[in-house]
């Protein structure tokens, strides 16, 4: 069935373009930093919008810093922090959503409730309770980010779980004097997999946006530490003279969103292939 | 109808009493209050001595109780550090964002309803795959990237619409754009996807043997089906139109409120922060009524229901 699956995704060429581009940009988020190549803080004042060359490939901004090295370590903060975001809202949503679908009845119902009044509410208001609490510019909006994303997750994994819940092999194992315990992860979470694999790419999407959207207002990571959203704010006031500084991050965004996206597409394709025919 | 609309503001002005209380339980307990500033630059006891003087202090809950009637009966919301009166800064401000927010969904409404329905029409068309890969792409692009690309083609190259301003009719061609783009694409997705299951049932057939006109058939019937998820798509992403409506702010410095909350979080103003946070708070649950209202017109489960006097609704 998994096999299968995959053998779909890998005729899907639009799915495989995106996941090669995405992995790329991944690779060399990890290893290009690691080669110690040009410090991505490092001030050079007399360098600055040095030419393109092999040593600077992106030039340099306004202060003589090396774009390429900052959008290198920026795309660990970036995609690295929405990943903490995606794994917190999936692994909790897919907890909540499973325990309370499963047993029905008024934890259900609070559930839904509550998920619903996250879900209205915008969550740069959520990222800036959340930091106001816990601290500023370090990195622990990643968590709100997850929480603000746990909505859609629940939503989601709910619906699927009710479905398998009405199948008949949940109440033969409930007849054959089975464990809820043992339903759940032998049955129920077997057969949801898929929506979480899904969800997760959704999710994954969903939360780069965030944090490079949180960046952009200034209220993510605090300023020298590079991540995409908060250079394309940095390099605003350059936009009319070196629109590079600007675009190139901006580009990188979009990139690996969009990529993600399609990656979702194409799992969403693979795996489910009768649920999801748009034609 | 009247019953369910009192049900629904009743449970959305506890929502916002509750939702509020943990907004202003944070911004208490959180560390760099003036108050405590002042404790560093005198001496440790400074602060309890001035409690123990004037005998303020009192309980979390009946400042927060003071707050809200301060809010709901004076109308006066707390003071920030630029404007000592915040009354008239959240009126002016919360004018320009519920503008910029009606005028993304009338644009989600005009644009995307017509363009769902006629790709779900031509299906298959080299319109219909158009219409597809522009949604993703539009629904991928976080906003304020769109909002850069949009500056950098019809303001830096093209040269035909202003970046800032707030004044003409075209200032606002590109926040609203900015902030429509991604509820836009859903919203196209979402209603070819219903269109193209109505079109698949069995009383279109019926229509179509009976002799209507394909357009009557899909504006008359299908589209009114098709109504109910369009509006819960919408209804879903309103939350998010608002966050794009900040950013549409901020980028285009359209003095908003989300403008406003964020120009606050930077400066850590938490009187300003408290204020706008409530005001964006009571306009989506407002929203949110009005979709819920507009759902329930469009649902003939719920308007029977109403009818027979049901209470379950």
């Amino acid at each position: 069935m998994f096999k299968r699956a995959m053998k779909r995704f890998v005729r899907n060429k639009t799915a495989m373009t995106a996941l090669i581009i995405f992995l790329v940009l991944v690779l060399s988020c990890i290893i290009f930093p690691l080669l110690g190549y040009n410090d991505y803080a490092e001030l050079h004042l007399e360098n600055q919008y040095a030419p393109v060359s092999l040593r600077h490939p992106f030039s340099t901004d306004n202060l003589g810093r090396d774009v390429f090295s900052r959008i290198v370590i920026g795309g660990r903060y970036t995609l690295g922090l929405s990943f903490v975001a995606t794994f917190v809202a999936l692994f909790f949503g897919t907890l909540i959503a499973v325990v309370s679908a499963y047993k029905g009845g008024w934890l259900d119902q609070a559930v839904t409730g509550v998920s619903q009044a996250v879900s209205a509410v915008p969550y740069v208001l959520i990222v800036i309770i959340m930091e106001v609490s816990l601290g500023w510019g370090k990195g622990y909006y990643s968590l709100a980010v997850g929480i603000a994303n746990m909505p859609a997750v629940i939503a989601r994994v709910r619906a699927a779980v009710l479905k398998v819940r009405q199948r008949e092999f949940i109440s033969a194992a409930r007849v054959a004097g089975k464990s809820d315990l043992h339903n759940v992860i032998f049955h129920v979470l077997r057969n949801i997999y898929s929506t979480v694999l899904v969800q997760f790419c959704a999710s994954y999407a969903a939360s780069i946006v965030a944090c490079s959207v949180l960046g952009y207002l200034e209220i993510g990571i605090s300023s020298p530490t590079p991540e995409w959203g908060r250079m394309v704010a940095d390099n605003f006031h350059l936009i009319t003279t070196r629109g590079y500084l600007v675009f190139i991050p901006c580009l990188f965004i979009s990139v690996s969103v969009l990529c993600v996206t399609m990656i979702s597409h194409g799992l969403r394709d693979a795996l489910d292939p009768k649920e999801y025919q748009h034609d | 109808m009247l019953k369910f609309v009192v049900k629904r503001i009743v449970t959305a002005i506890v929502i916002l009493l509750v939702s509020m209380f943990a907004v202003f339980t944070l911004l208490t307990y959180i560390p760099g209050s003036r108050l405590g500033y002042m404790n560093i630059m005198g001496n440790g006891d400074l602060l309890d001595h001035i409690f123990e003087v004037l005998k303020v202090q009192p309980s979390l809950i009946s400042r927060y109780l003071r707050y809200v009637y301060d809010v709901f009966v004076h109308f006066h919301f707390a003071s920030g550090f630029r404007h000592h009166d915040l009354n008239a800064e959240i009126l002016s401000r919360t004018r320009f964002t519920l503008l910029l927010t009606l005028a993304g969904f009338v644009f989600i409404v005009v644009i995307g309803i017509p363009v769902g329905t006629m790709s779900a029409r031509k299906k298959g068309s080299l319109f219909d795959r158009a219409v597809s890969v522009c949604s993703m792409f539009l629904a991928s692009i976080p906003p304020f990237c769109l909002a850069i690309y949009l500056a950098m083609i019809f303001c830096l190259w093209l040269r035909l619409l202003p970046v800032f301003g707030f004044k003409e009719l075209r200032n606002f061609i590109l926040p609203t754009i900015t902030i429509a783009s991604s509820a836009l694409a859903n919203t196209i997705q979402t209603c070819r996807f219903a269109i193209i299951e109505e079109l698949n049932k069995p009383y279109v057939k019926y229509l179509r043997t009976s002799g209507r006109k394909e357009t009557a058939i899909l504006f008359g019937h299908a589209l009114r089906n098709a109504m109910l998820p369009v509006i819960s798509v919408i209804k879903e992403m309103t939350a998010s139109i608002f966050v794009s409506t900040f950013i549409a702010e901020w980028f285009y410095a359209i003095p908003g409120i989300g403008y406003y909350l964020i120009q606050g979080i930077n400066s850590r103003d938490y009187g300003v922060i408290m204020a706008s946070t409530m005001v964006i708070a009571i306009v989506i649950i407002v929203f949110n009524i009005v979709s819920d209202v507009l759902y329930s017109c469009f649902d003939p489960k719920l308007r029977n229901a109403e009818i027979r006097g049901e209470q379950n609704v």
